[in-house]
């Protein structure tokens, strides 16, 4: 009788447990994906088209204004279009990577998602992402007042992967005050490399501040911009499976330039400058430097947020005797939709909505880069701040001088990226030549790019 | 002989199968999480597998990828000095701790609490956050050091001199659970032994090495253990002081922290599985080598 008691009541624990294990299955599987439902979604009010109730999930990375936003722009959605309940989901960067590779795993990508252009190229290659075409040829989603070059940056082999979700340009944030106390004039679309070293020199010189933080060639965009301007496409080869430039000598040139000027002290020292990660520790966001090498121009808003303060934007020096500029216009990032998705119409309309509603995007305010849609650019311009304006001017004036450059990443590019900025460490700590590693990073950067594509 | 057959089924029916359906959700956890994911690495290790379409068969040709590659023995170096430097030290400290907190003292339950306290947090995000805040240019440390009349700039932590010593120093400071095992194992030693030896004169060092570190010497042997597996598992503080990079210069490149890269952010599970799997050995047979060894140094009461 005991031992049948003892049965019983273990299997009762286990019915306890694993329908405990199911029930709370439920709201830890969706905990990060807030179901903002309109629980009494009644179908008599719904418009007149499509009335069946729709589920569309999203997700995206960013910081929590972004999530605000976003959340705010869903409701808004929700609310014109009864039958439709968005899920969504968010985080950082690195984990929303590791996150969508899972699901892809699982053959569970969401409907629509934030995509970026250094992982757009694995996605589109394993046919996880949905060719968007005809719903811009329908006008589902319209881009009739797109610029041409816009709408095509999420295209490969014919196939539109991801629509631009804004466009930035690889920038200087500079802090004009500091010029103006160093006596110094603030940079014109036309400075060169000889005008970029005196006016750090100078800076360095008649304030407490340091020239610049990072030298532009601290990240990989600066060597790419170099390259550009002295006539290569790029880093990466127009087939994805290789360098396009096989020689130092350019390597070589930069970087000499950048150790001298580490040397000289007119950049913040190397060992402050490679734990400053997040444009908030950057130089020119807390006071230390006049400006900040190369970011994107969508992260100027956020260094004048964290300095307090407006600032303003200026572009790559130009080589003297340059044949092409060095910088490029790009997306920051795309809306992807998922081959898996099961609502394609649906979610094309959210994504419409998304990319080209004026009111929707007043809520954004060009958080995520400069639209593409001229009708939003121009509701949404009167309320940036300074610092907004000026990034919205400078990715169009770029937008007139920048040759039309294919931006989408090598498979193997973030790979690449990382041993560039080793190599770069490497030899800014003086713990290998420059010449060195100019060929390591030759015979490396090559294989691994050659590996990526041949998979 | 029916009454025995009876017997028999309840012995190995019912009795046994009340047990499996109490450890029922722990099993069915252990072969899902643990034991399935175990062996499909192992399969992951033969492959080349991108996460994004499904794994193709390439032999061993991971593995030989893994033993060509400059970035593995870097890794392999970074973790080797970081066991090795971590490990003794961190013992060393916990047991002087113990030590100390052996002894009668009033307000030493306080103490133990205060002392145990970095463990509990140490090895969070917020710790290693402040790591980097606190050995920055203009960090409280180099301020301390200027109080002091020694006036230096370098970021601790961006330093690829000084950048695996930090994450050493914030590992060793995590000293708590260690000396804790420790401080169990002092009062296991009888006072009897201590008071026999003051009686023949022995002085405090003599009683140190002669009586408690032979009674102690299991503790030891259990604390180097774990804390070697720890070592070689080490990630989260590596993580996030160099921002997910192993960087400066590959300094802190941790092996745990390789393994992710190459799994998760390049795409490359096949490699990554086969890295864990080296790792897998290591750990082994570190292992072995020092059960191997502790017969000489390890003293057990019954052997007496």
């Amino acid at each position: 009788m005991k031992k049948a008691l003892a049965l019983l009541c273990a299997s009762a624990i286990l019915g306890a447990v694993l329908s405990g294990c199911n029930s709370s299955s439920q709201p830890s599987s969706s905990a990060p994906s807030n179901s903002t439902a309109n629980s009494s979604a009644p179908q008599s009010s719904a418009p007149s088209e499509n009335t069946d109730p729709v589920s569309i999930r999203y997700m995206w990375w960013g910081s929590q204004t972004r999530h605000d936003q976003n959340i705010e722009m869903l409701k808004m959605y929700m609310e014109q279009h009864k039958n439709v309940t968005v899920e969504y989901e968010y985080g950082g960067f690195d984990t929303y990577w590791d996150k969508a590779s899972a699901m892809a795993a699982a053959n569970n990508l969401p409907d629509v998602w934030q995509m970026s252009v250094a992982y757009i190229l694995s996605y589109a290659d394993k046919g996880q992402l949905a060719d968007m075409n005809p719903y811009i040829e329908s006008g589902v989603i319209n881009c009739s007042d797109w610029e041409d070059v816009f709408k095509n940056l999420g295209v490969v082999d014919g196939k539109n992967y991801g629509l631009t979700l804004g466009n930035s340009a690889y920038c200087m944030i500079y802090d004009p005050d500091v010029f103006a106390q160093a006596g110094v004039a603030e940079p014109t679309l036309d400075w060169t490399w000889e005008d970029y070293l005196s006016t750090i020199k100078t800076i360095t010189e008649k304030t407490d501040l340091y020239g610049d933080c990072q030298f532009p060639s601290s990240i990989m965009e600066g060597y790419q911009q170099f390259l550009r301007q002295n006539g290569q496409i790029g880093v990466v080869n127009e087939a994805r499976d290789g360098l396009t430039y096989k020689n130092t000598d350019l390597w070589v040139k930069l970087f000499t330039m950048q150790k001298e000027q580490l040397d000289a002290g007119n950049v913040i020292p190397f060992d402050q400058a490679v734990t400053m990660q997040a444009i908030e520790q950057t130089g020119v966001a807390t006071g230390q430097s006049a400006m900040m090498g190369v970011v994107n121009s969508n992260q100027a808003v956020a260094a004048a947020n964290a300095r307090g303060k407006e600032l303003k934007v200026a572009c790559f020096p130009h080589a003297s005797d340059e044949t092409q500029p060095g910088t490029f216009i790009g997306p920051t990032m795309f809306l992807s939709m998922s081959e898996s998705s099961k609502n394609k119409d649906a979610t094309a309309a959210l994504i419409n909505f998304l990319l080209n509603d004026p009111e929707a995007n007043k809520i954004c305010k060009m958080e995520k880069g400069v639209p593409a849609s001229a009708a939003v650019r121009e509701a949404v311009e009167p309320l940036l701040t300074e610092t907004g304006k000026a990034v919205s001017q400078y990715v169009g004036e770029m937008g007139k001088i920048a040759p039309a450059y294919d931006n989408i990443y090598a498979v193997a590019y973030s790979e690449v990226n990382d041993l560039y900025n080793k190599l770069v460490q490497d030899m800014m700590f003086g713990r290998i030549g420059i010449e060195e590693a100019g060929q390591q990073f030759i015979t490396e950067a090559d294989a691994l790019l050659k590996a990526g594509a041949s998979k | 002989m029916k009454a025995a057959k009876k017997k028999k089924g309840r012995d190995f029916g019912v009795d046994n199968l009340s047990g499996y359906l109490l450890i029922g959700p722990w099993l069915v956890g252990f072969f899902l999480f643990t034991l399935y994911p175990l062996f499909s690495s192992l399969y992951y290790s033969f492959t080349s597998y991108d996460l994004l379409t499904s794994p193709k068969w390439v032999g061993v040709q991971n593995y030989i990828n893994v033993f060509a590659d400059a970035r593995f023995y870097q890794s392999m170096k970074v973790t080797f000095i970081y066991a090795l430097v971590h490990v003794p030290l961190k013992l060393l400290f916990a047991l002087g701790i113990a030590l100390l907190f052996n002894m009668k003292h009033r307000g030493i339950g306080i103490y133990r609490t205060l002392y145990y306290v970095p463990s509990i947090v140490g090895g969070s995000i917020a710790v290693s956050v402040m790591w980097v805040q606190l050995f920055a240019s203009k960090g409280p440390f180099n301020n301390l050091l200027a109080k002091i009349g020694i006036d230096i700039s370098r970021n601790w932590i961006g330093d690829p001199d000084t950048s695996l010593m930090m994450i050493i120093i914030l590992a060793v400071w995590q000293f708590g659970s260690p000396m804790l095992i420790f401080l169990a194992g002092l009062k296991q030693i009888p006072v009897s032994y201590y008071e026999a030896a003051e009686i023949d004169g022995a002085n405090v060092f003599q009683r140190f090495i002669k009586i408690t570190v032979p009674s102690l010497s299991p503790v030891i042997f259990f604390n180097l253990l774990m804390q070697i597996i720890g070592a070689f598992m080490a990630f989260t503080q590596c993580y996030i002081v160099s921002n997910g990079t192993g960087g400066p210069s590959d300094t802190t490149l941790f092996y745990a922290l390789y393994i992710y890269l190459q799994g998760l952010k390049y795409h490359k599970m096949g490699f990554g599985c086969a890295l864990a799997w080296i790792m897998v050995i290591i750990i082994a047979l570190i292992t072995l080598l020092i059960f191997k060894t502790s017969d000489t140094w390890v003293f057990y009461e019954s052997d007496d």
